[in-house]
């Protein structure tokens, strides 16, 4: 498979308000699964589109 | 979203998001004690395939992306919680609830995530296997399946080593809408398979065999989920002609092929 490079992330949600996204040291998901306060670099800007109003 | 700049291939991003889900989540089955066996505490249990992890996570909700996943699931003292992972604490948060925490370090695809919390009880059945269910259904849920570690074991032998540790089947309330859902190390099974003769265990090998095909290897997309059911129920068949002989699984197969059309 080829991983396109990109600056977006794109995820689907259902029935979920998302109040911020947060843009962390690379690699720290482990450290944060851990219980680790690891410290947020920035926020991230977002948006939430309804790309079909049947399936969401 | 966007990244404050282009994303380096191989470099492991992290984002962290903070969201609530709501009520009406597809995912999530909400039930009052009234439905419940027991009739004393409230139920909750997830049915994720195929699409409706997304209700419960923003991830990418697709068979064909893997993920580790860990979880901390805070709930009253009087429930107990499982989850599609190996359970690594369950400590006092206050005097009221506790703290489960989970890790499944095998990457299963987002279908596979699910949660169950209730009046639970576990029983071992085996070196490996056991079974949950409500208190009042243990001993007839318990008998129905004392077979478990034997179907894992033969399974095991026609394929390859089990490479999830333990298992165990979790029997849901009555509304629970499949016959079963193969989460990985805690299948999910309707009450309808206990019926008192061991006839529907066929259901819990059919689960066990989708440990192989379907939960460690997996359809890419939806449109091919027959690859995910259709080698499991050839393995499944396989399985039961070397528990029950040749005769048994050509009924199976004949009862089977006689659904298709």
């Amino acid at each position: 498979m080829t991983v396109a490079v990109t600056d977006k992330v794109v995820l689907d949600i259902w029935d979920m308000d998302i109040s911020s996204v947060e843009y962390m040291p690379a690699n720290s998901a482990q450290a944060l699964r851990d219980g680790q306060d690891v410290k947020s670099l920035t926020k991230l800007a977002f948006k939430t589109l309804e790309l079909n109003p049947v399936i969401g | 979203m966007q990244l404050p700049g282009l994303s380096v291939p191989n470099k492991i991003e992290s984002i962290r998001i903070n969201y609530n889900t709501q009520p009406t989540s597809m995912a999530l089955s909400w039930m009052t004690p009234e439905q419940t066996a027991g009739k004393k505490l409230p139920y909750l249990f997830s049915q994720c395939e195929s699409i409706n992890c997304r209700s419960v996570a923003p991830l990418q909700d697709t068979p064909s992306i893997k993920s580790t996943y860990s979880a901390h699931i805070v709930a009253k003292k009087e429930f107990v919680v499982k989850m599609s992972a190996n359970e690594t604490s369950v400590k006092a948060l206050n005097e009221t609830h506790n703290e489960s925490t989970f890790r499944c370090d095998i990457r299963i695809p987002s279908y596979l995530m699910a949660v169950v919390i209730g009046d639970l009880e576990y029983r071992s059945l085996g070196r490996r296997v056991g079974v949950i269910t409500e208190p009042s259904q243990m001993d007839r849920v318990a008998r129905e399946l004392d077979t478990l570690e034997t179907l894992l074991d033969t399974t095991e032998e026609f394929l390859t080593p089990y490479i999830w540790g333990n298992y165990t089947v979790v029997i849901l309330p009555p509304s629970f809408p499949f016959g079963g859902m193969e989460n990985p190390l805690l299948t999910f099974a309707s009450p309808t398979i206990i019926v008192g003769d061991k006839s529907q265990v066929y259901v819990a090998t059919h689960e066990i065999v989708h440990s192989w095909t379907g939960n460690d290897v997996t359809c890419r997309d939806w449109e091919n989920f027959w690859l995910n059911e259709g080698f499991t129920v050839f393995s499944e068949r396989k399985v039961s002609g070397i528990l029950h002989g040749k005769d048994f699984a050509k009924v199976e197969a004949l009862l089977g092929n006689s659904t298709l059309w």
